[in-house]
């Protein structure tokens, strides 16, 4: 059996441009709408002074809470992507999912009334396809923890060139 | 269903506070929207020969007609207001930048604002979907542009709002002022905001933007991020601007242009003296990240955060300061940059006056008693900042050069006007124009006068092999270069920046190029003159065929690269006839003097000077191109009505602005 994959979100990558929103929302509404995006950049921004972001997306729980709270059990998770997917017949709109739900993943769409969260698009998600600097990144999820290790350690490599410099 | 556009325009009075709004569909058609959209609404909006500062001048706001669309790298808007700093002409001044404030618009369900009349109280306008407010601005007045953007996106308690706003400088009606928006400015367009006490527009919108082929223009995405990811294998890593560090010490230069002084020497920057310094006082260490616009996973405005000065984006526009200034303290620029952007005001108006300024301290025209005691020494900061600060203030000497530098120059004698080189009132930037015909055409042509938006600077890159330290053609293409030259304009030397020949076709293919871009919010890095691959650009494929199709998958509207040139000629014609409406003629398209009279002095081009026959034969070869009258330069009345702008030649006819009926030689 093939290792399941999970959105692995590397903030510091992050440039804060929205593709990602932008790619969701065409995907999933055939439009192009932010609002509706089921990933969301949020952006900590001073003019002059900093500007940082940071997306935020369903990282499908190993004990999902939404899952848990549904008292309509319209969450359930996809067998083969991993994913916690909603079933809109089932959905009430009641928004307990978004109440507990520890990252905000999962809201409910003003424009259907029922709860919408990411999908990972049946196992081929969309919005990493167009994130250049790999904020965003689709990876096994046995994977994930030395995809991380690395990137964060790329930081600390430039030690090494300073110790060389020092030397 | 509207599919790309939105298909509404907002109008907003602010002396009776009327808010409605109005199709944007037809005119969408013919004007596409940004640049060309924003110039439609203004001649219809605006009067003949009227002033920057009349409550009833239109102030507009634009979006590029792909804005919102999802299509990687369309996020541009427009502002086009009576200009100000054309203190000589006025008519039509606007300005194109980036960021995110156009796709909002979008989202928010308008392709643009018309704001006429002139509100008694400081106020901003915010726009949130249908909910179109006027709020008062008493609690931002007065305050920079940075701590605007900030306040005001507090004040409505949404941190996706995006903001265009204007500083102390705009409120001042410094002519210098610039609209900003998250660091981008350009063109002075300011003034003309703060004289209706507009201190900002605030938008935001959660709408969709309906688009043709949702499929496509993922697709089309896909293949762009692919594009760039092989262009970056092929050319290093280029995207990260490497901290601007190519725009200083490498080639940003085309024909050796990057002049030193107000137009006194080349061979100063060449300096290894000069070189060194700049590369000690290089910023690299102050690099923080690049940022970029709404919808472009490439960004490539680098933000410097300097200890005790904060941050801001720093391109390519103010690297040529440092020359003009006589300097190599690129800190000391960086502060300037900084200053200005929250001052809102123009950072190459400011710093070309002040190298004029210089020039004549330096020959003892003006000493300190002129200028408040501030020393003008050649590479001295203190006289930008001073300046900066003093003009936005209105303060001392400012006062006066925030009338714009001919009134200060009349003020001071014969001699300082003699050496002030200015267009309509706007001062001549970086181009060395006595070795660039093609540029200096432009210069001379332009609508709007000062412009990147009419020079035949991407063509000449093609003339331009690749080297170590400069990403040009391949040297083995050369050959495709020149024929491609004589392809598209008759000759090879339509592509040798220092050649007459060929240059009015070339300035034409690359001013509707631009009209293109700026009329769709195109990146104008994503799109270039010539083959796919072009120099200087990282986006693969820059191709105007790739943007049509990236246009049709967006509007449903069947397109290809004739189709876009069609609109940009339009562009180009509308744009030609608000200045001629309001008094531009063939005598009026030209140049200061010093240019055709002064040599060069130094450098590679020494020796160079426009030749003023070769010159004029250019301008007959434009306008017949252009199928203007090459006598008046005006507007001929077939060319306007095979353009589906017979209403326009009709209006130009009731003014007695169109060209006389001629036999057809």
């Amino acid at each position: 059996m093939t290792v399941q994959k999970v959105l692995q979100v590397d903030i510091e990558k992050c440039v804060g441009c929205h593709m990602c929103e932008v790619a969701c929302s065409l995907k999933n509404t055939g439009k192009v709408q932010p609002s509706r995006s089921r990933i969301k950049v949020i952006g900590y921004e001073k003019r002059g002074s900093y500007h940082n972001y940071i997306p935020m997306v369903c990282q499908q729980c190993t004990t999902p809470l939404c899952m848990e709270a549904c008292p309509t059990n319209a969450i359930s998770r996809d067998a083969e992507t991993g994913a916690m997917v909603v079933d809109d017949d089932a959905c009430v709109g009641c928004r307990v999912c978004n109440m507990v739900c520890p990252i905000g993943g999962v809201s409910i769409d003003p424009a259907t009334d029922v709860a919408y969260k990411c999908d990972l698009c049946g196992g081929d998600p969309e919005c990493v396809k167009y994130c250049y600097y790999e904020a965003l990144e689709y990876v096994p999820k046995d994977k994930m923890d030395s995809s991380l290790k690395r990137s964060k350690s790329e930081k600390l490599s430039e030690l090494f060139a300073l110790m060389e410099s020092l030397r | 269903m509207v599919y790309g556009w939105s298909g509404k325009t907002l109008q907003v009075d602010l002396s009776t506070g009327k808010v409605s709004t109005a199709p944007w569909d037809k005119d969408a058609k013919r004007f596409l929207g940004g640049r060309g959209g924003n110039a439609w609404l203004f001649w219809k909006h605006s009067k003949a020969k009227q002033g920057p500062y009349d409550p009833d001048a239109p102030v507009i706001f634009g979006s590029g007609a792909l804005a919102g669309t999802g299509l990687i790298g369309t996020s541009r808007m427009e502002v086009t207001v009576v200009s100000a700093a054309k203190t000589e002409s006025n008519s039509l001044g606007n300005v194109g930048m980036g960021s995110s404030w156009a796709p909002e618009l979008k989202f928010a369900g308008y392709d643009n604002i018309v704001v006429k009349g002139r509100s008694e109280k400081p106020v901003y306008l915010y726009v949130y979907n249908d909910e179109v407010e006027l709020r008062d601005a008493s609690g931002v007045w007065g305050k920079g542009t940075f701590d605007t953007e900030t306040l005001l996106r507090e004040e409505v308690d949404d941190e996706d709002a995006q903001v265009a706003s204007i500083g102390p400088a705009g409120e001042n009606l410094v002519v210098q002022a610039t609209v900003e928006h998250g660091y981008r400015s350009g063109t002075p367009v300011g003034s003309s905001v703060g004289a209706k006490k507009l201190k900002a527009v605030v938008v935001r919108g959660t709408g969709a933007v309906n688009v043709h082929d949702p499929d496509a223009i993922l697709e089309l995405n896909r293949r762009l991020v692919e594009t760039v990811k092989e262009t970056k294998k092929r050319l290093g890593e280029a995207i990260p601007r490497s901290e601007g560090k190519d725009a200083y010490l490498q080639g940003f230069l085309v024909g050796d242009a990057g002049v030193v002084g107000n137009y006194e020497s080349h061979a100063w920057r060449d300096r290894p003296d000069v070189k060194k310094a700049y590369e000690e006082n290089y910023l690299g260490e102050y690099f923080e990240k690049n940022i970029g616009c709404f919808g472009c996973p490439f960004p490539c405005q680098p933000l410097f955060d300097i200890p005790g000065e904060g941050a801001c984006i720093w391109r390519c526009y103010p690297t040529y300061w440092p020359w003009k200034l006589w300097m190599t303290d690129l800190g000391a620029a960086f502060k300037g940059t900084r200053m200005m952007s929250d001052l809102g005001m123009d950072n190459k108006e400011v710093a070309t006056i002040v190298s004029w300024l210089m020039h004549l301290y330096d020959m003892g025209v003006v000493s300190e008693k002129d200028l408040d005691g501030v020393p003008f020494d050649k590479g001295n900061p203190e006289a930008l900042w001073e300046t900066a600060r003093k003009m936005a203030y209105r303060e001392g000497y400012g006062n006066a050069l925030a009338e714009g530098p001919v009134a200060f120059a009349k003020k001071l004698g014969k001699k300082a006007t003699d050496y002030l080189y200015h267009n309509q009132g706007l001062t001549m930037r970086t181009f060395e124009f006595r070795a660039e015909p093609g540029t200096a055409l432009g210069e001379a042509i332009s609508a709007r006068g000062n412009s990147l938006r009419a020079t035949t600077y991407h063509v000449v890159l093609w003339d331009k092999p690749a080297r170590d330290d400069y990403a040009g053609v391949d040297p083995k293409e050369m050959e495709d270069s020149y024929a491609w030259s004589k392809q598209m304009f008759g000759t090879e030397k339509a592509i040798i920046a220092t050649e007459y020949e060929g240059k009015p076709a070339a300035l034409i293919y690359e001013m509707n190029g631009a009209a293109i871009a700026d009329s769709l919010g195109y990146c104008v890095s994503m799109i270039r003159p010539g083959r796919v691959g072009a120099p200087g650009s990282q986006f693969g494929d820059t191709s105007y065929q790739f943007a049509a199709e990236r246009y049709t998958a967006a509007t449903g509207i069947p397109a290809d690269e004739a189709a876009l040139f069609e609109a940009a000629e339009r562009v180009c014609n509308i744009e030609r006839a608000i200045v001629v409406r309001d008094g531009r003629t063939r005598t009026t398209d030209t140049l200061p003097e010093f240019f055709f009279e002064n040599p060069v002095p130094d450098g590679p081009q020494q020796g160079k000077r426009l030749d003023r026959k070769l010159f004029e034969k250019m301008k007959d070869e434009y306008y017949t191109l252009r199928g203007w009258d090459p006598e008046t330069g005006l507007q001929k009345e077939a060319t306007l009505k095979k353009l589906d702008m017979a209403d326009v030649a009709k209006e130009l006819k009731a003014a007695k602005r169109l060209a006389p009926a001629r036999k057809e030689v």
